[in-house]
């Protein structure tokens, strides 16, 4: 963090996008690796930590701060979360902390608690903590386009090539073309448009000893559809997820499967076994199911992805090599061979994707610890604002070409700041086309970057298509029009 | 106490007067008698009749001011005690801009302290701020409020260092005040090994030139109208808020932009200014210092002058110190930098 968060802020004010390539690229050629990994992370919109509301902001805050410095210093012009990055006392002989050394700001799938805020801020110093802020509040994660970033990665790398950072594409890489490009003096946005398929999004992936058990510390989430959990086989058996719930009863037959095997401590996730059109709507039947009866678990069978092996006859495995570690897992698969357990990936048919970021030291192997399917992002124009109140905009209906018309897409939730809030309701209601209810009809002027997980069959919707996990990047400019796909490239997408 | 003092140290519409010396203490309006603290426009105002200030106040007020810095001027070294019948009066380094001054006041064994504008870290450019245990602690306050803490000037600067490695074509256009704030960049830059010449504003040059004269050591300084456009580039060009426009297109369209001013501090007022490289440099005490300041001096009474009083005075009113605010005061606050 003591690299970063300069760098962060320096990015944050910098007003060419060519400036902020060359600063990131110096950062990544400075940094340790899995720091870099992280940064990259946090930067290309990856946040899997919920921003803490302004009320539990403040809650926490009132445990280190009188009422009166609060509230004077927000009124400085600081935000809240800016206030109190600055203002929550540090405490003594704080000298900073890798980024790495922040697991709690990559915890997924959960809301950060007033745990999580006093972790972070024991160990960062004041200096450090603007940095934060633009973290927590996801102001990070706009910064920089996925070409700009690809572009300081190219340049990073060249400058070391026996460095940290590797990069994956689907099929060739054009890394080399585009590094050509770079030094002929050509601009990035080109070269990156021509030669680098947009909708991969950085992901990284970190060395598995990385990863912690028991303690819910995952770096990164699979994106796939699924429950993580961690299964002990007993006796006796038991299931129990990232939030520490007991799902044991959720799933019968997994638990019978693995009733006889050997004492072990199993890390993956529950999948669906069968491919549907909404993996998800399955999952979430058997989850919230209140008895698992065996219509249920006929209609809506599920699979264990095992990634791996924590505990095994007693003995803890969590300081081996993620390697020694792999092989016992699958020892031990091949030992007991439960019928609902299986190893990653198990879903047939589907190769393991090899897109994204490998962040490790240059002497280790190039054995993958872990992969992660990438987001895919594109742009959509936005036809609709969904307001609560007509104060706060809760929903962006966002819509793709399909020959000269636009059709909508999918709503996404917006993350703005303030200011972007302000003004974009205000622009929302002077151009209103047409108003019904919360929903504001507006022309097709604002473009919105957003990612998705995958695209499925939908005959009903407009479009014909639905993509699934949709999620808000960034607002672009109007400039940006042209990068709005056709819907039927993006049915091609799903082929 | 603070009646005794009040008695001989009031408040007027033209500023603090000392009534046993007979003199004002950076006064707002024409007086007869002024002791200035230091040359920044808010203290030094033109038209007094006799003016009692540091040698290198009188320096730079000769230069901004010209025949207008005053019609008598007399110079105290730091620590000189002069006597009014039964006041002594003496100045202290206010470790805020070369010259700057605390005006130490004593009369029938009470001791009162007008500190001007300070800070407590360290600057090249000027001797250090002296701690005084008094009665009374006039303080100011530009950044008296709990969310302006200043990160080490050193590492600011370093970033600035950083930058002009990694953009070694691109001039480096920092805004900085014309005095104090610049001189103190130079010096900071010399401090992180920056050894080329450094380009000042025309406003500059002489200010410059005062310093040296007065045996700080910038370095290479050049007027920025004496470089061609090539010559620039991977250079430091310091010049005053404001200035920009005024400025060659060649140079402004290709610089990198920074701005060195303590209200970088806040994100909104970094993004106000505009600048690619917003540094939190400033030359007044941020919250820490001036908290620390009010315990070192022990004072039974603060007046705050100027700028965020509100924070000081609770701070001081929880810690049994009677706080009292002085905004009434007319100085110039819209003038004050950072």
């Amino acid at each position: 963090m003591h690299l970063f968060g300069p760098v962060l802020m320096d990015l944050t004010a910098a007003a060419r996008q060519g400036d902020r390539i060359v600063l990131l690229s110096d950062y990544l050629r400075r940094a340790e690796a899995k720091d870099a990994g992280i940064a990259l992370s946090i930067l290309a919109g990856e946040r899997p930590l919920a921003r803490p509301s302004p009320q539990r902001l403040r809650h926490f805050a009132l445990t280190g701060l009188s009422e009166h410095d609060l509230d004077r210093a927000k009124a400085a012009g600081a935000d809240l979360l800016e206030t109190v990055c600055l203002l929550f006392p540090a405490r003594q002989g704080v000298n900073g902390a890798p980024l790495s050394a922040l697991p709690m700001l990559f915890r997924p799938s959960s809301a950060i608690t007033n745990d999580d805020l006093a972790d972070l801020f024991a160990v960062l110093p004041v200096a450090e903590r603007a940095a934060l802020g633009e973290i927590l509040s996801g102001r990070a994660g706009r910064l920089m386009s996925v070409p700009d970033i690809w572009c300081a990665l190219a340049l990073a790398f060249d400058a070391e090539p026996a460095r940290v950072i590797r990069m994956w594409f689907a099929g060739e890489a054009p890394y080399p073309d585009l590094l050509t490009g770079l030094r002929a003096g050509r601009h990035p946005s080109d070269l990156v448009e021509r030669l680098l398929p947009r909708q991969f999004h950085p992901v990284v992936e970190c060395e598995a000893t990385d990863i912690r058990s028991n303690t819910g510390d995952w770096f990164f989430a699979e994106e796939t559809v699924g429950h993580r959990v961690q299964i002990v086989t007993g006796p006796p058996p038991m299931i129990v997820d990232v939030d520490g719930r007991r799902l044991t009863d959720k799933f019968p037959e997994i638990v019978n499967d693995v009733k006889n095997c050997a004492a072990a401590l199993l890390e993956g996730m529950i999948v669906p076994a069968e491919d549907s059109n909404d993996p998800g709507k399955s999952l979430s039947k058997r989850l919230s199911a209140r008895n698992c009866t065996a219509a249920l678990i006929r209609q809506h069978p599920v699979l264990f992805q095992a990634h791996d092996l924590w505990q095994h006859q007693e003995n803890d495995l969590s300081s081996e090599v993620f390697a020694d570690r792999k092989s016992a897992l699958e020892n031990w698969l091949a030992i007991h061979r439960p019928g609902r357990i299986a190893l990653w990936p198990c879903r047939r048919g589907v190769p393991p994707v090899r897109a994204g970021l490998l962040v490790r030291d240059g002497n280790q192997s190039d054995t993958i610890c872990r992969t992660i399917s990438p987001r895919q992002t594109a742009h959509g124009v936005l036809l609709y604002v969904k307001t609560e109140r007509g104060r706060a905009i809760t929903g962006l209906t966002l819509g793709v070409k399909e020959g000269d018309n636009l059709v909508p897409i999918g709503e996404v939730k917006p993350v703005f700041d303030d200011t972007e809030h302000r003004q974009l309701l205000n622009w929302a209601r002077q151009n209103a086309r047409e108003k019904f209810g919360p929903v504001i009809s507006v022309p097709a002027e604002y473009v919105v970057e957003f990612s998705f997980r995958s695209i499925l069959t939908a005959p009903r919707r407009k479009a014909g298509i639905q993509l699934v996990g949709m999620t808000f990047s960034k607002l672009c400019n109007p400039s940006a029009l042209n990068l709005v796909p056709d819907v039927s490239m993006l049915i091609e997408l799903r082929d | 106490m603070k009646n005794i003092v009040q008695n001989w140290l009031q408040l007027r519409p033209a500023g603090l007067y000392c009534a046993p010396g007979d003199f004002y203490v950076d006064p707002v309006r024409k007086a007869d008698r002024a002791v200035i603290t230091h040359g920044h426009s808010d203290h030094a105002r033109p038209g007094h009749t006799h003016v009692l200030a540091t040698a290198e106040t009188h320096a730079v007020n000769r230069i901004r001011l010209g025949k207008r810095a005053g019609r008598h001027l007399q110079s105290l070294a730091y620590g000189e005690v002069l006597t009014l019948d039964d006041l002594k009066v003496w100045l202290v380094p206010a470790g805020h801009i070369l010259g700057s001054a605390q005006v130490v006041m004593e009369y029938q064994g009470h001791r009162a302290i007008v500190s001007g504008d300070y800070k407590r870290g360290s600057d090249p450019t000027c001797a250090p701020f002296e701690v005084v245990q008094c009665d009374v602690f006039v303080t100011e306050a530009t950044f008296g409020r709990p969310v302006y803490r200043h990160p080490d000037p050193l590492a600011e600067v370093a970033r600035l260092r950083r930058s002009l490695e990694l953009f070694p074509d691109r001039c480096h256009l920092v805004n900085a005040y014309g005095l104090g704030k610049s001189q103190r960049m130079i010096g900071l830059l010399r401090q992180v090994g920056w050894a080329g010449p450094v380009f000042v504003h025309g406003a500059m040059v002489d200010i410059c030139q005062t310093y040296q004269y007065f045996g700080v050591d910038l370095g290479e300084v050049r007027p920025l109208s004496e470089a061609s456009p090539d010559e620039l580039a991977g250079q430091v060009v310091l010049a005053p808020p404001g200035t920009v426009q005024g400025l060659p297109d060649h140079l402004v369209r290709d610089a990198r932009t920074a701005f060195a001013s303590g209200w970088m501090r806040l994100r909104k007022r970094a993004a106000t200014a505009g600048v690619d490289l917003p540094l939190i440099i400033s030359d007044h005490a941020d919250w820490p210092e001036l908290t620390r300041t009010l315990d070192d001096v022990a004072a039974e009474e603060v007046w705050v002058t100027h700028g965020e009083e509100t924070d000081l005075i609770n701070y001081c009113s929880r810690r049994g110190v009677r706080g009292r605010r002085l905004s009434d005061l007319v100085i110039d606050d819209a003038r004050k930098v950072g």
